[in-house]
């Protein structure tokens, strides 16, 4: 601890030499405002209070105008899963296709055609009428085919 | 029901943000005779056209036809429908691109509007918005819901009460139809003694009675509104009734079809169906144009990073500022 003080003490008798003291002042002093002139130069609107509160205000409306606009463009978004259908656009074709098929049925065969004409049967009930038709005939056909197999089986086997 | 052989049609209308529309029509028949000045939608030869054919797991073949156009601005497309004679030739149609800057996001509307057939009751005023869902989806999507678990319930309580609702729908704007049409005329016409007054009162029962009854519109004028009260009127009655029918058979005898909209953007809102590739579906029959005009829209947004990036700067800028001179002061 006395070492300390002794130290300081020389220290403060031998105080350093500066040959342009006020030259160095005037760096200093120098380097200190052109910090702050640069501040002042960017932010210098803060002192004019017309344009503080203007642009204050404005940032406010635009902050309040982003998040209106925001929540409007979510909610809109949200309303749009109702309207929301797991189908696309091969579904389509694919529905298409079934359909030109089921009204060729109609139109060629003579007793639809009468239906197709008649307010008695619906479209729809129509539509599905025939599609069940071509279904089952689907099914008797691959029924009719496994028959068929299964019999020329038999006969292999007794060959 | 259309009773004739017609190739089914898809219009898919790619839109652009700067406008633009790449259109384009899929037309699936059963043969392979495409007669494109009889399709549903304009479309020409000029048009480029693909064909294909596919053949389903039944062993039925359809052919299809693509026709591709890439259209400037949405004028093309009002041109062709202006000058279209195909199988739709008295539907009123056209089609509209908005774009809006909302600086923080651009906004996109595409519309295909279709003029109403006559002067009838707006669905919204028969049916519930369930039913009205039920009411514009087109059919393959109404197939669709039916094969989902709770379809007995959407049969038993929107299907059934919209197709009964649908008949009474029908007449009560057939009959507005025509009392406008005498109260236009007798309006334009003073010198034509008939009491509308009457008529308007008696629309409900009019409708009604057309409805449920099996009497003809002579016979139920007749009974209603006092014996003789068509021979009367015979003349503006019978040029009101064939105006109204020729309206009316722009809806009956339409040909229905399907549009597919793929906006620019985010899709934000739409009166129609969205896929699972977020494109929207709407289906165009008689009946969804026949009392009110019908609007297919659509409306997407794009947003603008710079905007963002611009107003960030700015409000940081502002806040710094603000937050240096009240240290300053304290």
């Amino acid at each position: 601890m006395e070492e300390l003080d002794r130290i300081l003490k020389q220290l403060k008798l031998n105080k350093p030499v500066i040959k342009d003291r006020e030259f160095l002042r005037e760096g200093i002093m120098n380097g200190i405002t052109k910090k702050s002139r640069r501040l002042d130069y960017l932010f210098g609107w803060t002192e004019i209070v017309w344009l503080r509160r203007s642009l204050a205000t404005a940032s406010v409306v635009i902050v309040i105008m982003f998040a209106l606009q925001q929540l409007r463009v979510v909610s809109r978004i949200d309303k749009l899963e109702k309207r929301m259908l797991s189908f696309n656009t091969e579904k389509i074709l694919e529905y298409q296709r079934e359909n030109v098929i089921v009204n060729s049925v109609i139109m060629h065969s003579q007793e639809t055609a009468i239906l197709a004409d008649s307010i008695k049967v619906s479209t729809n009930d129509l539509l599905n009428l025939i599609r069940e038709y071509r279904d089952l005939q689907t099914k008797y056909e691959q029924i009719v085919e496994s028959k068929t197999n299964e019999g020329s089986n038999i006969n292999k086997q007794k060959l | 029901m259309s009773s004739c052989e017609r190739p089914d049609a898809l219009v898919i209308n790619i839109v652009h943000d700067d406008g633009s529309i790449l259109r384009k029509i899929i037309l699936t028949h059963t043969k392979d005779e495409f007669d494109l000045n009889d399709c549903q939608v304009p479309v020409d030869s000029t048009w480029n056209i693909t064909r294909d054919y596919n053949i389903s797991e039944k062993g039925d073949t359809t052919y299809t036809l693509t026709a591709v156009k890439e259209f400037e601005s949405v004028e093309g497309i009002n041109n062709l429908y202006a000058n279209y004679e195909g199988s739709n030739p008295r539907m009123k149609r056209k089609a509209e691109f908005r774009k809006k800057f909302r600086w923080f996001n651009t906004q996109y509307r595409y519309t295909e509007h279709v003029d109403k057939a006559i002067n009838g009751y707006p669905p919204e005023d028969f049916f519930t918005d369930e039913e009205l869902d039920f009411f514009y989806m087109p059919d393959k999507l109404v197939e669709a819901r039916l094969q989902e678990a709770d379809s007995t319930s959407i049969k038993e309580n929107i299907i059934e009460p919209l197709e009964e609702k649908f008949e009474l729908w029908l007449g009560s704007s057939l009959v507005k139809a025509m009392i406008g049409k005498i109260t236009d005329t007798v309006s334009a016409n003073p010198d034509i003694n008939i009491n509308i007054k009457i008529l308007q009162e008696k629309e409900e029962e009019i409708a009604e009675s057309l409805l449920k009854s099996d009497l003809d519109e002579v016979h139920v004028l007749d009974s209603l509104l006092g014996k003789g009260y068509y021979e009367s009127n015979s003349v503006l009655l019978d040029t009101i009734f064939s105006e109204v029918e020729r309206e009316f058979d722009v809806a009956f005898s339409a040909h229905k079809y399907m549009i597919q909209t793929v906006m620019p953007g985010q899709l934000i809102a739409t009166n129609g169906y969205i896929d699972d590739s977020g494109n929207v579906v709407w289906e165009v029959e008689g009946d969804v144009m026949l009392s009110t005009d019908y609007d297919m829209w659509a409306e997407s947004k794009e947003r603008n990073t710079w905007a963002w990036i611009v107003t960030g700067v700015f409000v940081l800028f502002v806040m710094t500022g603000l937050i240096l001179k009240a240290l300053k002061i304290l």
